[in-house]
Protein backbone atom coordinates (compact mmCIF):
# COMPACT_ATOMS: atom_id res chain seq x y z
CA UNK A 1 0.00 0.00 0.00
CA UNK A 2 1.24 3.47 -0.88
CA UNK A 3 0.15 6.24 1.45
CA UNK A 4 0.92 9.89 0.78
CA UNK A 5 0.01 12.48 3.35
CA UNK A 6 0.23 16.19 2.63
CA UNK A 7 3.10 15.82 0.19
CA UNK A 8 4.55 19.05 -1.19
CA UNK A 9 7.44 19.24 -3.61
CA UNK A 10 9.21 22.31 -4.94
CA UNK A 11 11.58 22.52 -7.90
CA UNK A 12 13.62 25.51 -6.87
CA UNK A 13 11.00 28.10 -5.98
CA UNK A 14 8.40 26.53 -8.25
CA UNK A 15 5.84 24.32 -6.47
CA UNK A 16 5.35 21.02 -8.28
CA UNK A 17 3.05 19.34 -5.77
CA UNK A 18 1.04 21.13 -3.13
CA UNK A 19 -0.15 19.16 -0.12
CA UNK A 20 -1.30 16.06 -1.97
CA UNK A 21 -2.77 13.25 0.09
CA UNK A 22 -3.75 9.93 -1.43
CA UNK A 23 -3.56 6.24 -0.72
CA UNK A 24 -3.28 3.44 -3.24
CA UNK A 25 -4.44 -0.03 -2.32
CA UNK A 26 -2.76 -3.27 -3.40
CA UNK A 27 -4.54 -5.19 -6.12
CA UNK A 28 -5.56 -2.05 -7.97
CA UNK A 29 -4.55 -0.07 -11.01
CA UNK A 30 -4.48 3.57 -10.13
CA UNK A 31 -4.41 6.22 -12.83
CA UNK A 32 -2.55 9.48 -12.26
CA UNK A 33 -3.96 11.93 -14.76
CA UNK A 34 -3.48 15.58 -15.50
CA UNK A 35 -2.24 18.09 -18.02
CA UNK A 36 1.45 18.53 -18.84
CA UNK A 37 3.19 19.97 -15.82
CA UNK A 38 0.33 18.92 -13.58
CA UNK A 39 2.58 16.94 -11.24
CA UNK A 40 2.02 13.35 -12.43
CA UNK A 41 5.67 12.42 -12.88
CA UNK A 42 6.60 14.21 -9.68
CA UNK A 43 4.01 12.20 -7.78
CA UNK A 44 5.48 8.96 -9.12
CA UNK A 45 8.99 10.10 -8.27
CA UNK A 46 7.86 10.93 -4.75
CA UNK A 47 6.54 7.39 -4.40
CA UNK A 48 9.85 6.09 -5.77
CA UNK A 49 11.82 8.20 -3.30
CA UNK A 50 13.54 10.10 -6.08
CA UNK A 51 12.40 13.59 -5.21
CA UNK A 52 12.98 15.53 -2.06
CA UNK A 53 9.73 16.38 -0.30
CA UNK A 54 9.29 19.88 1.06
CA UNK A 55 6.71 18.50 3.48
CA UNK A 56 4.49 15.50 4.05
CA UNK A 57 5.17 11.81 4.30
CA UNK A 58 5.14 8.77 2.06
CA UNK A 59 4.96 5.19 3.21
CA UNK A 60 5.28 2.22 0.87
CA UNK A 61 4.10 -0.83 2.79
CA UNK A 62 5.22 0.98 5.94
CA UNK A 63 8.67 2.05 4.66
CA UNK A 64 9.67 5.59 3.75
CA UNK A 65 11.18 5.44 0.23
CA UNK A 66 12.99 8.71 0.93
CA UNK A 67 15.34 6.89 3.29
CA UNK A 68 16.35 4.80 0.30
CA UNK A 69 17.10 1.61 2.10
CA UNK A 70 17.81 -1.43 -0.03
CA UNK A 71 14.66 -3.09 1.32
CA UNK A 72 12.31 -0.27 0.36
CA UNK A 73 13.90 0.22 -3.07
CA UNK A 74 13.69 -3.49 -3.86
CA UNK A 75 9.92 -3.23 -3.50
CA UNK A 76 9.63 -0.48 -6.12
CA UNK A 77 9.81 -0.79 -9.89
CA UNK A 78 9.88 2.66 -11.46
CA UNK A 79 9.66 3.00 -15.23
CA UNK A 80 10.33 6.63 -16.14
CA UNK A 81 9.21 8.26 -19.35
CA UNK A 82 12.78 8.47 -20.61
CA UNK A 83 14.57 5.22 -21.35
CA UNK A 84 18.26 4.46 -20.75
CA UNK A 85 20.34 3.15 -23.67
CA UNK A 86 21.18 -0.04 -21.75
CA UNK A 87 17.68 -1.26 -22.61
CA UNK A 88 18.97 -2.05 -26.09
CA UNK A 89 20.32 -5.27 -24.60
CA UNK A 90 17.49 -6.90 -22.61
CA UNK A 91 19.59 -9.82 -21.35
CA UNK A 92 22.46 -7.56 -20.28
CA UNK A 93 20.09 -5.11 -18.64
CA UNK A 94 18.54 -7.87 -16.57
CA UNK A 95 21.88 -9.49 -15.80
CA UNK A 96 23.18 -6.33 -14.14
CA UNK A 97 20.04 -5.39 -12.29
CA UNK A 98 18.53 -8.70 -11.25
CA UNK A 99 21.09 -9.24 -8.43
CA UNK A 100 19.41 -6.40 -6.55
CA UNK A 101 15.99 -8.01 -6.81
CA UNK A 102 15.44 -10.88 -4.37
CA UNK A 103 12.22 -11.96 -6.10
CA UNK A 104 13.54 -11.72 -9.66
CA UNK A 105 11.68 -14.06 -12.04
CA UNK A 106 13.68 -14.71 -15.24
CA UNK A 107 10.97 -16.92 -16.73
CA UNK A 108 8.42 -14.17 -16.42
CA UNK A 109 10.87 -11.67 -17.90
CA UNK A 110 11.34 -13.83 -20.97
CA UNK A 111 7.61 -14.48 -21.24
CA UNK A 112 6.84 -10.77 -21.04
CA UNK A 113 9.44 -9.95 -23.67
CA UNK A 114 7.89 -12.65 -25.86
CA UNK A 115 4.46 -11.14 -25.32
CA UNK A 116 5.83 -7.80 -26.51
CA UNK A 117 7.42 -9.46 -29.52
CA UNK A 118 11.06 -9.05 -28.51
CA UNK A 119 12.89 -12.22 -29.53
CA UNK A 120 15.42 -13.91 -27.26
CA UNK A 121 18.97 -12.76 -27.76
CA UNK A 122 18.05 -9.69 -29.76
CA UNK A 123 20.57 -7.09 -28.84
CA UNK A 124 20.87 -3.59 -30.14
CA UNK A 125 23.98 -1.79 -29.09
CA UNK A 126 23.70 1.85 -28.25
CA UNK A 127 27.06 3.20 -29.21
CA UNK A 128 28.01 6.43 -27.59
CA UNK A 129 30.99 8.22 -26.23
CA UNK A 130 30.07 11.83 -25.71
CA UNK A 131 28.87 12.87 -22.26
CA UNK A 132 25.55 14.51 -21.67
CA UNK A 133 23.51 11.89 -23.47
CA UNK A 134 24.88 12.67 -26.94
CA UNK A 135 25.16 9.41 -28.77
CA UNK A 136 26.21 8.11 -32.12
CA UNK A 137 23.11 6.50 -33.62
CA UNK A 138 23.49 2.79 -34.21
CA UNK A 139 22.04 1.03 -37.23
CA UNK A 140 18.94 -0.91 -36.31
CA UNK A 141 18.72 0.70 -32.90
CA UNK A 142 15.67 -0.08 -30.81
CA UNK A 143 12.89 2.49 -30.92
CA UNK A 144 11.69 4.38 -27.87
CA UNK A 145 8.70 2.03 -27.70
CA UNK A 146 10.95 -1.01 -27.96
CA UNK A 147 13.09 0.25 -25.10
CA UNK A 148 9.98 0.92 -23.07
CA UNK A 149 8.84 -2.67 -23.56
CA UNK A 150 12.10 -3.95 -22.09
CA UNK A 151 11.78 -1.60 -19.12
CA UNK A 152 8.18 -2.71 -18.55
CA UNK A 153 9.12 -6.38 -18.80
CA UNK A 154 11.82 -5.89 -16.18
CA UNK A 155 9.44 -4.01 -13.89
CA UNK A 156 6.84 -6.77 -14.14
CA UNK A 157 9.37 -9.56 -13.52
CA UNK A 158 11.49 -8.00 -10.77
CA UNK A 159 9.12 -8.99 -7.99
CA UNK A 160 8.47 -5.45 -6.76
CA UNK A 161 5.10 -4.97 -5.12
CA UNK A 162 4.82 -1.37 -6.28
CA UNK A 163 4.87 -0.56 -10.00
CA UNK A 164 5.31 3.11 -10.84
CA UNK A 165 4.83 3.62 -14.55
CA UNK A 166 5.26 7.02 -16.16
CA UNK A 167 3.63 7.09 -19.58
CA UNK A 168 4.06 3.33 -19.98
CA UNK A 169 2.24 3.34 -23.31
CA UNK A 170 4.25 6.16 -24.89
CA UNK A 171 5.68 4.93 -28.15
CA UNK A 172 3.94 1.55 -28.00
CA UNK A 173 1.95 0.35 -30.99
CA UNK A 174 -1.73 -0.61 -30.64
CA UNK A 175 -1.08 -4.33 -30.18
CA UNK A 176 1.58 -3.69 -27.54
CA UNK A 177 -0.74 -1.35 -25.67
CA UNK A 178 -3.33 -4.13 -25.53
CA UNK A 179 -0.65 -6.49 -24.25
CA UNK A 180 0.37 -3.96 -21.66
CA UNK A 181 -3.17 -3.58 -20.37
CA UNK A 182 -3.47 -7.34 -20.06
CA UNK A 183 -0.16 -7.58 -18.18
CA UNK A 184 -1.13 -4.78 -15.84
CA UNK A 185 -4.39 -6.56 -15.02
CA UNK A 186 -2.41 -9.68 -14.15
CA UNK A 187 -0.07 -7.69 -11.93
CA UNK A 188 -2.98 -6.12 -10.09
CA UNK A 189 -4.60 -9.52 -9.67
CA UNK A 190 -1.42 -10.66 -7.92
CA UNK A 191 -1.88 -7.93 -5.33
CA UNK A 192 0.56 -5.41 -6.66
CA UNK A 193 0.01 -1.66 -6.45
CA UNK A 194 0.07 -0.25 -9.97
CA UNK A 195 0.34 3.51 -10.36
CA UNK A 196 0.41 4.75 -13.91
CA UNK A 197 0.53 8.23 -15.32
CA UNK A 198 -0.96 8.53 -18.78
CA UNK A 199 -2.60 10.85 -21.26
CA UNK A 200 -4.38 8.04 -23.11
CA UNK A 201 -7.59 8.25 -21.13
CA UNK A 202 -9.95 6.31 -23.37
CA UNK A 203 -7.75 3.22 -23.36
CA UNK A 204 -7.94 2.96 -19.59
CA UNK A 205 -11.67 3.57 -19.10
CA UNK A 206 -12.30 -0.01 -18.09
CA UNK A 207 -8.92 -0.81 -16.56
CA UNK A 208 -8.40 1.74 -13.81
CA UNK A 209 -9.71 1.18 -10.31
CA UNK A 210 -9.14 4.74 -9.16
CA UNK A 211 -8.25 8.01 -10.82
CA UNK A 212 -6.22 10.81 -9.30
CA UNK A 213 -6.36 13.97 -11.35
CA UNK A 214 -3.73 16.62 -10.71
CA UNK A 215 -3.83 20.16 -11.96
CA UNK A 216 -1.00 22.55 -11.27
CA UNK A 217 0.31 20.26 -8.56
CA UNK A 218 -3.02 20.25 -6.73
CA UNK A 219 -5.44 17.40 -6.37
CA UNK A 220 -8.39 18.16 -8.65
CA UNK A 221 -10.16 14.83 -8.18
CA UNK A 222 -9.62 11.50 -6.54
CA UNK A 223 -12.26 8.84 -6.97
CA UNK A 224 -12.88 5.21 -7.69
CA UNK A 225 -13.97 4.43 -11.23
CA UNK A 226 -16.85 2.31 -9.95
CA UNK A 227 -18.14 5.25 -7.96
CA UNK A 228 -17.70 7.52 -10.96
CA UNK A 229 -19.78 5.15 -13.08
CA UNK A 230 -22.49 5.21 -10.42
CA UNK A 231 -22.42 8.97 -10.15
CA UNK A 232 -21.99 10.51 -13.58
CA UNK A 233 -22.54 9.69 -17.21
CA UNK A 234 -22.27 11.37 -20.59
CA UNK A 235 -25.33 12.41 -22.53
CA UNK A 236 -25.31 13.34 -26.17
CA UNK A 237 -27.82 15.97 -27.09
CA UNK A 238 -28.73 17.82 -30.23
CA UNK A 239 -28.93 21.10 -28.32
CA UNK A 240 -27.29 22.53 -25.21
CA UNK A 241 -30.47 22.45 -23.07
CA UNK A 242 -31.54 20.00 -20.36
CA UNK A 243 -30.34 19.46 -16.80
CA UNK A 244 -27.35 21.44 -15.55
CA UNK A 245 -24.23 19.73 -16.91
CA UNK A 246 -21.05 19.25 -14.96
CA UNK A 247 -19.20 19.68 -18.19
CA UNK A 248 -20.21 20.22 -21.78
CA UNK A 249 -18.55 20.04 -25.15
CA UNK A 250 -19.78 20.98 -28.57
CA UNK A 251 -19.43 18.24 -31.18
CA UNK A 252 -20.38 17.85 -34.82
CA UNK A 253 -23.57 16.03 -33.72
CA UNK A 254 -24.59 18.55 -31.06
CA UNK A 255 -23.42 18.54 -27.45
CA UNK A 256 -21.79 16.03 -25.13
CA UNK A 257 -22.50 16.73 -21.52
CA UNK A 258 -21.49 15.08 -18.28
CA UNK A 259 -24.42 14.92 -15.92
CA UNK A 260 -25.15 13.39 -12.54
CA UNK A 261 -26.63 9.92 -12.46
CA UNK A 262 -25.52 6.37 -13.17
CA UNK A 263 -24.54 5.39 -16.69
CA UNK A 264 -23.68 2.30 -18.69
CA UNK A 265 -20.01 3.07 -18.99
CA UNK A 266 -17.43 5.51 -17.78
CA UNK A 267 -16.21 8.20 -20.12
CA UNK A 268 -12.91 9.02 -18.47
CA UNK A 269 -12.15 11.83 -20.87
CA UNK A 270 -15.32 13.66 -19.92
CA UNK A 271 -14.63 13.14 -16.23
CA UNK A 272 -11.11 14.42 -16.71
CA UNK A 273 -12.29 17.58 -18.44
CA UNK A 274 -14.97 18.13 -15.82
CA UNK A 275 -12.44 17.69 -13.02
CA UNK A 276 -10.26 20.39 -14.52
CA UNK A 277 -13.06 22.80 -15.42
CA UNK A 278 -15.62 22.28 -12.69
CA UNK A 279 -13.98 20.33 -9.86
CA UNK A 280 -16.26 21.54 -7.05
CA UNK A 281 -19.48 20.48 -8.78
CA UNK A 282 -18.05 17.08 -9.70
CA UNK A 283 -16.81 16.57 -6.15
CA UNK A 284 -20.23 17.45 -4.77
CA UNK A 285 -21.94 14.87 -6.99
CA UNK A 286 -19.41 12.22 -6.05
CA UNK A 287 -19.80 13.01 -2.34
CA UNK A 288 -23.51 12.41 -2.60
CA UNK A 289 -22.74 8.95 -3.95
CA UNK A 290 -19.93 8.26 -1.52
CA UNK A 291 -17.40 8.11 -4.32
CA UNK A 292 -15.12 11.00 -3.47
CA UNK A 293 -11.98 9.92 -1.65
CA UNK B 1 7.07 -9.55 4.96
CA UNK B 2 10.47 -9.39 3.35
CA UNK B 3 13.45 -11.00 5.05
CA UNK B 4 15.89 -8.57 6.62
CA UNK B 5 19.00 -8.06 4.54
CA UNK B 6 22.44 -6.96 5.70
CA UNK B 7 23.17 -3.21 5.63
CA UNK B 8 26.24 -3.76 3.47
CA UNK B 9 26.35 -6.81 1.27
CA UNK B 10 29.57 -7.63 -0.60
CA UNK B 11 27.49 -9.28 -3.30
CA UNK B 12 25.51 -6.10 -3.91
CA UNK B 13 28.68 -3.98 -3.87
CA UNK B 14 30.21 -6.22 -6.54
CA UNK B 15 26.99 -6.22 -8.53
CA UNK B 16 26.89 -2.42 -8.41
CA UNK B 17 30.49 -2.25 -9.60
CA UNK B 18 29.68 -4.59 -12.48
CA UNK B 19 26.69 -2.43 -13.37
CA UNK B 20 28.85 0.69 -13.45
CA UNK B 21 31.49 -0.98 -15.59
CA UNK B 22 28.89 -2.35 -17.96
CA UNK B 23 27.27 1.06 -18.37
CA UNK B 24 30.60 2.60 -19.42
CA UNK B 25 32.00 -0.34 -21.34
CA UNK B 26 32.48 1.48 -24.62
CA UNK B 27 34.25 4.43 -23.02
CA UNK B 28 36.30 2.04 -20.92
CA UNK B 29 37.35 0.10 -23.99
CA UNK B 30 38.72 3.32 -25.50
CA UNK B 31 40.72 4.01 -22.35
CA UNK B 32 42.02 0.45 -22.21
CA UNK B 33 43.17 0.67 -25.81
CA UNK B 34 44.88 3.98 -25.05
CA UNK B 35 46.67 2.44 -22.06
CA UNK B 36 47.91 -0.49 -24.12
CA UNK B 37 49.12 1.82 -26.91
CA UNK B 38 50.91 4.03 -24.41
CA UNK B 39 52.71 1.03 -22.97
CA UNK B 40 53.65 -0.18 -26.43
CA UNK B 41 55.00 3.25 -27.35
CA UNK B 42 57.12 3.35 -24.24
CA UNK B 43 58.37 -0.18 -24.78
CA UNK B 44 59.16 0.34 -28.44
CA UNK B 45 61.86 2.92 -27.78
CA UNK B 46 63.34 0.96 -24.91
CA UNK B 47 62.45 3.34 -22.13
CA UNK B 48 59.35 1.50 -20.98
CA UNK B 49 58.35 1.66 -17.37
CA UNK B 50 61.87 2.39 -16.29
CA UNK B 51 61.57 5.97 -17.46
CA UNK B 52 58.68 6.81 -19.68
CA UNK B 53 55.84 6.61 -17.24
CA UNK B 54 57.00 9.06 -14.66
CA UNK B 55 59.24 11.70 -16.07
CA UNK B 56 57.54 15.00 -16.53
CA UNK B 57 59.90 15.67 -19.37
CA UNK B 58 58.32 12.74 -21.19
CA UNK B 59 54.88 13.56 -22.53
CA UNK B 60 53.92 9.92 -21.97
CA UNK B 61 54.10 10.54 -18.23
CA UNK B 62 51.58 13.34 -18.54
CA UNK B 63 49.46 11.22 -20.86
CA UNK B 64 49.41 8.48 -18.27
CA UNK B 65 48.16 10.87 -15.61
CA UNK B 66 45.46 12.06 -17.98
CA UNK B 67 44.54 8.43 -18.66
CA UNK B 68 44.04 7.71 -14.97
CA UNK B 69 42.16 10.94 -14.56
CA UNK B 70 39.90 10.05 -17.47
CA UNK B 71 39.14 6.64 -16.00
CA UNK B 72 37.92 8.21 -12.77
CA UNK B 73 36.11 10.91 -14.73
CA UNK B 74 33.92 8.19 -16.27
CA UNK B 75 32.27 7.82 -12.89
CA UNK B 76 31.78 11.58 -12.73
CA UNK B 77 30.28 11.70 -16.21
CA UNK B 78 27.82 8.95 -15.42
CA UNK B 79 26.55 10.85 -12.39
CA UNK B 80 26.31 14.21 -14.14
CA UNK B 81 23.33 13.10 -16.21
CA UNK B 82 20.01 13.52 -14.39
CA UNK B 83 18.46 10.36 -15.78
CA UNK B 84 21.48 8.22 -15.07
CA UNK B 85 21.82 9.63 -11.57
CA UNK B 86 18.18 8.93 -10.81
CA UNK B 87 18.47 5.39 -12.11
CA UNK B 88 21.61 4.76 -10.09
CA UNK B 89 20.00 6.10 -6.94
CA UNK B 90 16.93 3.97 -7.55
CA UNK B 91 18.94 0.74 -7.64
CA UNK B 92 17.99 -1.27 -4.56
CA UNK B 93 21.19 -0.91 -2.58
CA UNK B 94 22.08 1.16 0.47
CA UNK B 95 24.03 4.46 0.15
CA UNK B 96 27.07 2.80 1.78
CA UNK B 97 27.04 0.04 -0.83
CA UNK B 98 26.83 2.58 -3.64
CA UNK B 99 29.74 4.53 -2.18
CA UNK B 100 31.89 1.43 -1.73
CA UNK B 101 31.15 0.21 -5.23
CA UNK B 102 32.19 3.59 -6.65
CA UNK B 103 35.48 3.52 -4.77
CA UNK B 104 36.13 -0.08 -5.73
CA UNK B 105 35.26 0.35 -9.36
CA UNK B 106 36.61 3.75 -10.41
CA UNK B 107 39.38 4.26 -7.88
CA UNK B 108 40.90 0.80 -7.71
CA UNK B 109 39.84 -1.70 -10.33
CA UNK B 110 39.93 0.57 -13.37
CA UNK B 111 43.29 2.31 -12.64
CA UNK B 112 44.84 -1.09 -11.86
CA UNK B 113 43.49 -2.51 -15.09
CA UNK B 114 44.84 0.44 -17.07
CA UNK B 115 48.26 0.01 -15.56
CA UNK B 116 48.26 -3.71 -16.30
CA UNK B 117 47.55 -2.93 -19.91
CA UNK B 118 50.35 -0.39 -20.01
CA UNK B 119 52.79 -3.01 -18.74
CA UNK B 120 51.42 -5.62 -21.13
CA UNK B 121 51.75 -3.20 -24.03
CA UNK B 122 55.32 -2.46 -23.06
CA UNK B 123 56.23 -6.14 -22.85
CA UNK B 124 54.60 -6.93 -26.15
CA UNK B 125 56.61 -4.15 -27.75
CA UNK B 126 59.80 -5.98 -26.84
CA UNK B 127 60.90 -4.39 -23.60
CA UNK B 128 62.48 -7.10 -21.49
CA UNK B 129 63.94 -5.12 -18.60
CA UNK B 130 60.88 -5.95 -16.53
CA UNK B 131 61.45 -9.70 -16.89
CA UNK B 132 65.19 -9.36 -16.29
CA UNK B 133 64.59 -7.71 -12.96
CA UNK B 134 62.25 -10.35 -11.55
CA UNK B 135 64.78 -12.14 -9.27
CA UNK B 136 65.50 -9.06 -7.18
CA UNK B 137 63.16 -6.18 -6.49
CA UNK B 138 65.44 -3.58 -4.93
CA UNK B 139 65.08 0.15 -5.32
CA UNK B 140 66.50 -0.06 -8.81
CA UNK B 141 64.02 -2.67 -9.78
CA UNK B 142 61.66 -1.70 -12.56
CA UNK B 143 59.09 -3.86 -10.81
CA UNK B 144 59.16 -1.69 -7.72
CA UNK B 145 59.14 1.41 -9.83
CA UNK B 146 56.30 0.04 -11.86
CA UNK B 147 54.23 -0.69 -8.78
CA UNK B 148 54.87 2.77 -7.41
CA UNK B 149 54.14 4.24 -10.78
CA UNK B 150 50.82 2.42 -10.82
CA UNK B 151 49.98 3.47 -7.32
CA UNK B 152 49.81 7.11 -8.18
CA UNK B 153 46.94 6.30 -10.43
CA UNK B 154 45.00 5.86 -7.24
CA UNK B 155 45.68 9.28 -5.65
CA UNK B 156 44.71 10.77 -8.98
CA UNK B 157 41.63 8.63 -9.49
CA UNK B 158 40.16 8.84 -5.98
CA UNK B 159 39.69 12.63 -5.77
CA UNK B 160 38.44 12.87 -9.32
CA UNK B 161 35.91 10.14 -8.80
CA UNK B 162 34.76 11.64 -5.52
CA UNK B 163 34.40 15.04 -7.16
CA UNK B 164 31.44 13.50 -8.97
CA UNK B 165 29.62 13.44 -5.66
CA UNK B 166 30.94 16.77 -4.41
CA UNK B 167 30.14 18.76 -7.57
CA UNK B 168 27.23 16.58 -8.61
CA UNK B 169 25.13 19.31 -10.22
CA UNK B 170 27.90 21.68 -11.24
CA UNK B 171 29.75 20.13 -14.16
CA UNK B 172 31.95 23.19 -14.80
CA UNK B 173 33.84 23.23 -11.48
CA UNK B 174 33.94 19.44 -11.56
CA UNK B 175 35.51 19.52 -15.02
CA UNK B 176 38.09 22.13 -13.96
CA UNK B 177 38.83 20.13 -10.86
CA UNK B 178 39.24 16.93 -12.81
CA UNK B 179 41.04 18.11 -15.88
CA UNK B 180 43.49 20.58 -14.40
CA UNK B 181 44.08 20.48 -10.69
CA UNK B 182 44.18 16.82 -9.92
CA UNK B 183 46.12 15.46 -12.89
CA UNK B 184 48.65 18.17 -12.17
CA UNK B 185 48.77 17.15 -8.55
CA UNK B 186 49.14 13.53 -9.56
CA UNK B 187 52.00 14.42 -11.86
CA UNK B 188 53.72 16.23 -9.04
CA UNK B 189 53.19 13.35 -6.68
CA UNK B 190 54.79 11.10 -9.23
CA UNK B 191 57.69 13.43 -9.71
CA UNK B 192 58.13 13.79 -5.96
CA UNK B 193 58.44 10.06 -5.53
CA UNK B 194 60.77 9.60 -8.41
CA UNK B 195 62.95 12.43 -7.21
CA UNK B 196 63.33 13.59 -10.74
CA UNK B 197 63.19 15.87 -12.56
CA UNK B 198 64.11 18.72 -10.29
CA UNK B 199 60.97 20.40 -9.12
CA UNK B 200 63.06 23.36 -8.12
CA UNK B 201 63.93 23.75 -11.77
CA UNK B 202 60.39 23.05 -12.72
CA UNK B 203 59.22 25.98 -10.64
CA UNK B 204 61.63 28.22 -12.48
CA UNK B 205 60.52 27.00 -15.84
CA UNK B 206 58.31 29.72 -17.34
CA UNK B 207 56.34 27.14 -19.31
CA UNK B 208 54.74 25.95 -16.06
CA UNK B 209 53.73 29.37 -14.82
CA UNK B 210 50.03 29.01 -15.66
CA UNK B 211 49.87 26.13 -13.23
CA UNK B 212 51.70 27.86 -10.40
CA UNK B 213 48.57 27.87 -8.27
CA UNK B 214 48.55 24.12 -8.46
CA UNK B 215 52.22 23.96 -7.53
CA UNK B 216 51.52 26.10 -4.48
CA UNK B 217 48.96 23.59 -3.39
CA UNK B 218 51.63 20.95 -3.44
CA UNK B 219 54.42 22.92 -1.82
CA UNK B 220 55.22 20.22 0.76
CA UNK B 221 55.72 17.76 -2.05
CA UNK B 222 57.88 20.20 -3.95
CA UNK B 223 60.09 20.88 -0.99
CA UNK B 224 60.48 17.22 -0.24
CA UNK B 225 61.29 16.48 -3.82
CA UNK B 226 63.84 19.27 -4.03
CA UNK B 227 65.69 17.82 -1.05
CA UNK B 228 65.75 14.39 -2.54
CA UNK B 229 66.61 15.31 -6.05
CA UNK B 230 68.56 12.59 -7.71
CA UNK B 231 68.07 10.14 -4.89
CA UNK B 232 66.39 6.86 -5.31
CA UNK B 233 62.93 6.14 -4.02
CA UNK B 234 64.13 4.01 -1.15
CA UNK B 235 66.28 6.83 0.15
CA UNK B 236 63.40 9.22 -0.05
CA UNK B 237 61.56 7.25 2.59
CA UNK B 238 64.29 8.11 5.09
CA UNK B 239 63.73 11.79 4.64
CA UNK B 240 61.18 13.05 7.10
CA UNK B 241 59.89 15.64 4.67
CA UNK B 242 59.62 13.10 1.93
CA UNK B 243 57.76 10.83 4.25
CA UNK B 244 55.39 13.61 5.21
CA UNK B 245 54.93 14.39 1.54
CA UNK B 246 54.15 10.77 0.92
CA UNK B 247 51.63 10.72 3.73
CA UNK B 248 50.01 13.87 2.46
CA UNK B 249 49.86 12.81 -1.14
CA UNK B 250 49.19 9.09 -0.79
CA UNK B 251 47.00 8.99 2.28
CA UNK B 252 45.65 12.41 3.19
CA UNK B 253 44.45 13.45 -0.25
CA UNK B 254 42.57 10.23 -0.97
CA UNK B 255 41.25 10.11 2.59
CA UNK B 256 40.05 13.71 2.39
CA UNK B 257 38.50 13.00 -0.99
CA UNK B 258 36.75 9.92 0.30
CA UNK B 259 35.35 11.90 3.21
CA UNK B 260 34.15 14.69 0.96
CA UNK B 261 32.78 12.12 -1.48
CA UNK B 262 30.76 10.44 1.24
CA UNK B 263 29.32 13.78 2.35
CA UNK B 264 28.57 14.61 -1.29
CA UNK B 265 26.84 11.29 -1.82
CA UNK B 266 24.62 11.81 1.21
CA UNK B 267 23.75 15.29 0.00
CA UNK B 268 22.97 13.87 -3.42
CA UNK B 269 20.72 11.30 -1.76
CA UNK B 270 19.04 14.09 0.19
CA UNK B 271 18.48 16.10 -2.98
CA UNK B 272 16.47 13.23 -4.33
CA UNK B 273 14.58 12.24 -1.22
Amino acid sequence: MVVMDGVSVNYGHEPALGGVSASFEPGGIHGILGPNGGGKSTMLKVAAGLVRRASGSVLNFGLDPGLRSAESLADIAFVPDGVPPELGDPEGYARHRAPFRPAWDPVRYRATLDAFGIPAGERVRSRGFLPGGLRVPARGSRSHGGMKKVALAFALACGARILLLDEPDAGLDAASRRTLRSLLSEAAAEGKVVLLATHHLREYDSLLDTVTILDGGRLALRAGTAALSRSVHVERRASGGGSAPLWSRRTAMGHETLVAGPGDSLDLEAVYDAALENPEALAAVLSQNGGHR
Amino acid sequence: MMAARPAVSARRVLALSATGLAAARFRLAVLMAAAACLGALAGADGSAIEAGFWYLSDPRGVLTVILYAASAALGVVSLAEDRARAEWLALPASPAEKFLSTVLCWCLIVPAALFSLQVAGSLLAGEDSLRASLPGAGPDSPILRAVLSASWGIPVAVPICMSGFVFRKNPVPAAVFCLLALPMAGTLICAALAGSPSLRELRLDPSWNPLDWSLLLWMPVLEASARTQGERIAMAFHEWKSLSALVVSWLALPALSLGLGWIGLRRMEADHA
